[in-house]
């Protein structure tokens, strides 16, 4: 990473600069060779100068320089940018520009925690306005992205309590703070404060419940697969791993039809739709041990009476069913469930 | 017995698709699982299908519609809602001599496919037809098609587009036009042709990509801060929208607005380059509504517009198509297509050479691993023809690789870097001004949640999870790259590099 200023772009950027240097001093001048430029020529030295003022945080010297490349000749291509740059700056000349020249220092901020605390204070000076706005946007979003929770999530609520916040601006505000407070695992607080402005339709609402509701779903399938084994400990205690048992469990004709079961469908997969060969793989891996207990219950169930036998057979489809969810969801995948 | 109960699940969970997904962070978004609307088949009750190609009076290409409910060149007809909307402009021809308009209307029976334009503000805002002094008229066509607007099943709606295409102009001149028919026009807006090819003039230009969802209303906010960078053209690397065949997806992609900003106040004035993404799937929607340089190659669909090249200034432009029915095409058609024509350029006239499409060859630990087949299929031509940058999207984050040259086995060669991880330039014999390697930027995420990203990989310089765009600005030889926040406007990422 490379911050405006550093050897980086001063060295490569010269050229820019050069031009812009040299468009400010023939325009400052007045010299017979600036007269001599054509209006293209400094139409484009106005607009030079006027990208070195932004860079050098000087908005009101910046707005001077593109009215006046506006003024050479509005209707070029270039006075495009000009138009473009005026219209931003007129924007947020709130305050006599002073707060913009904070902001765009700011925004050249990255990584600079010290930085963004001085601007965080200057800002709560700034007079309201489009420049006041954008910073508390600009202090959450730059927190959050430096991975700051703490700080990010008082910026979000700063930016919350900002008076004349715009609609759009709310939403994003709740948005983002919602989305932080799920990521830091404190979904109550992300679901409050979705209710508290009334965002509850929102994406970042139906992310958030949409991820409670597979929280839950992995929960019910995680009981069920204890609820498996409880049952075969209770009916059987552990007489389904009796040697006796095992082998004939592992009787050739058992593996074969194991192995139908489980690679069948991968086989399918694999031949008519490869993005889910993966998934399939998972899926066999997880539920081959699954296979090979319940073919060992059933064994070991040989003369135990009917109710048992089926208890055993369902528990077996429910784990079944349930090994199968959690790895199609920790493999992105709902079963058409809507999440 | 039991096996047979055991069989059971898997019995349904064939029967079920595979494309719903339940982690936010995991979509599975594979080209082929996205439905591109022509499995709703059509029978005998439904109307017959037509087509249109002509060359507009002046130009030197042809334009083609796809099959579509109707297609004929404009007309003299108001219909019941004649006011042009959702206009937005682009190239299919030369940049410094041509552009095209696109834009609706609503209701029924609205021919009208007529533009006014010159050099005038005054003179085409005032202007009903070409009899006034200094405004010039083109006429073009109309197209209307079918679309789903409420599910994918039914074919339920129906959209009136008007497109024409303006040629033989003046090169770096600002035009004001206004599109639509008498009594019946839009707003005046202004496009500027490129410069002369080759021009040494500073220019500048805008990449995004993922707007699908607006997640946040993103994209509108996006569009704002590229319209105050004033930069001459946008490039997109796919995925507008969430479904490429459901028209309320694109009427937010065109309609969408950030407080008093309007995305048409940037499409109506600076051209989008479109690059097609999974979600937009080559749909009718898609291809129907934008107007790219449509020379068809081999396999190639919609019309020429699959995959495409341009030139602006001192750069030449690759837009390519990665989201393919058929991936053979990738390593097949579409390379053989991108070698002849990279072949082609004259880097004495276009020193520079961006590429754009969709699914990123080098990403690191995100959402979408890096496309190993596609980097097989095109990286050793980026590299034989030296390509400049690369940008893509789909995953929705920004990243920008070392500069890369060559392939071991899959793996790519880091090339030597200058300072901040620009490409070394060479200086001596045959090498003198030609940068070390090639930079691959993924640049995604104006609307599009937003993925997990890291910078842990080798072929990583940057990487982060925002919302970004990028400028680049190129003035003779020398180019400034910035990548910002579209939320916040502020810096991730910035480079200068001559050559
Ligand atoms: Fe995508």
């Amino acid at each position: 990473m490379r911050r405006a200023g550093q050897p980086g772009v001063a060295s490569v950027g010269l050229p820019f600069l050069g031009g812009a240097l040299l468009g400010v001093a023939l325009l400052g001048v007045g010299t017979p060779a600036a007269r001599a430029q054509s209006p293209a020529q400094t139409q484009r030295a106005e607009l030079e100068a006027a990208r070195a003022a932004e860079e050098a945080f000087d908005p009101a010297e910046a707005m001077e320089r593109y009215r006046a490349a506006l003024e050479i000749d509005p209707s070029s291509r270039l006075a495009r940018r000009a138009r473009g740059r005026v219209r931003y700056l007129e924007e947020r000349s709130e305050g006599g520009f002073a707060p913009l020249a904070e902001l765009m220092r700011a925004q050249q901020a990255r990584g600079d925690r010290e930085a963004l605390r001085r601007f965080a204070e200057a800002r709560r000076g700034f007079p309201s306005g489009r420049v006041r706005q954008e910073g508390a946007m600009l202090l959450a979003e730059s927190w959050s992205t430096l991975g700051d929770a703490e700080e990010a999530l008082s910026a979000y609520r700063e930016w919350l309590e900002e008076p004349e916040l715009e609609e759009q601006a709310r939403i994003r505000a709740t948005a983002g703070l919602a989305r932080l407070l799920e990521q830091e695992d404190r979904t109550d607080e992300a679901i409050a404060v979705l209710n508290e402005q009334a965002l509850g339709d929102v994406e970042v609402g139906r992310e958030i419940a949409a991820a409670q509701r597979t929280r839950v779903r992995r929960g019910v399938a995680l009981g069920v697969l204890a609820g498996f084994a409880l049952l075969l400990l209770a009916l059987l205690r552990l007489r389904w791993l009796e040697p006796a048992v095992l082998r004939r469990a592992a009787a050739p004709r058992r593996l074969l039809v194991g192995a139908y079961v489980l690679l069948g469908p991968l086989a399918v997969a694999w031949l008519y739709d490869p993005s889910s060969r993966d998934t399939f793989g998972l899926l066999a891996l997880t539920l081959a041990p699954l296979v090979f207990v319940a073919s060992c219950a059933g064994q070991a169930l040989g003369g135990a009476p009917r109710w048992k036998r089926w208890a055993v057979a369902l528990g077996a489809v429910a784990a079944h069913a349930a090994a199968g969810y959690l790895v199609l969801v920790a493999r992105g995948n709902t079963l058409g469930l809507a999440p | 017995m039991k096996s047979r109960l055991f069989a059971f699940p898997f019995a349904l969970l064939l029967l079920y698709p595979c494309e719903e997904t339940g982690l936010v962070e995991q979509e599975t978004e594979d080209a082929g699982t996205l439905d591109d609307g022509a499995v709703i088949e059509r029978d005998a009750s439904m109307p017959e299908l037509q087509s249109l190609s002509y060359t507009p009076d002046g130009c030197d290409y042809e334009v083609a519609t796809p099959e579509l409910l109707f297609a004929e060149r404009g007309g003299d007809e108001a219909g019941s809602e004649p006011t042009p909307y959702q206009v937005h402009v682009g190239w299919s021809g030369p940049t410094q001599s041509t552009f095209n308009v696109n834009w609706r209307t609503d209701g029924e029976g609205t021919t009208f496919a007529r533009i006014l334009y010159g050099t005038s503000e005054s003179a085409v805002a005032g202007a009903d037809d070409d009899t006034a002094e200094g405004v010039s008229m083109q006429n073009g066509h109309t197209l209307v098609y079918e679309t789903a607007t409420t599910n994918l099943i039914e074919l339920d709606g129906r959209v009136t587009l008007h497109e024409v295409h303006v040629c033989g102009l003046e090169p770096d001149t600002t035009y004001y036009y206004k599109v639509g028919g008498p009594g019946n026009w839009s707003e005046v807006y202004d496009v500027a042709t490129g410069p002369e090819l080759g021009s040494t003039a500073p220019w500048s230009f805008a990449s995004t990509g993922d707007s699908r969802n607006n997640t946040e209303n993103a994209w509108p906010l996006s569009q704002r801060r590229v319209r105050d960078r004033g930069v001459d053209l946008q490039i997109f690397s796919g995925d507008a929208v969430f479904l490429g065949t459901l028209q309320p997806d694109w009427d937010q992609f065109f309609s969408a607005s950030d407080g008093d900003f309007e995305v048409t106040d940037l499409l109506a004035r600076v051209p989008l380059m479109m690059s097609n993404g999974n979600h937009d799937n080559l749909a009718v929607n898609y291809v129907a509504s934008f107007a790219m340089p449509q020379e068809v190659s081999e396999d190639e669909r919609a019309q020429g517009e699959e995959w495409y090249s341009f030139d602006y200034a001192n750069a030449h432009f690759i837009v390519l198509n990665d989201s393919v029915a058929d991936e053979s095409v990738l390593a097949g058609a579409q390379a053989s297509w991108l070698r002849a024509d990279l072949e082609a350029v004259d880097r004495d006239v276009t020193p520079w050479v961006f590429a754009v499409h969709h699914r990123p060859f080098y990403t690191c630990l995100s959402t979408h691993r890096p496309d190993v087949g596609l980097r097989q299929a095109w990286q050793p031509v980026f590299d034989e023809y030296e390509v400049d940058i690369v940008f893509t999207g789909h995953n929705h984050v920004y990243e920008r690789s070392q500069p890369i040259r060559g392939l071991e086995g899959v793996e790519g060669v880091l090339a030597s870097a200058g300072p901040n991880g620009v490409p070394a330039i060479g200086s001596e014999g045959s090498g003198s001004g030609r940068p070390s390697g090639t930079l691959y930027v993924v640049a995604a995420g104006v609307g599009a949640p937003l993925y997990a990203v890291s910078d842990e990989c080798p072929t990583t310089n940057i990487a982060e999870s925002v919302q970004n765009y990028v400028t680049v600005e190129i003035e003779d030889r020398s180019l400034t790259f910035t990548a910002r926040n579209a939320m916040t406007d502020a810096v991730i990422d910035e480079f200068s590099y001559s050559k």
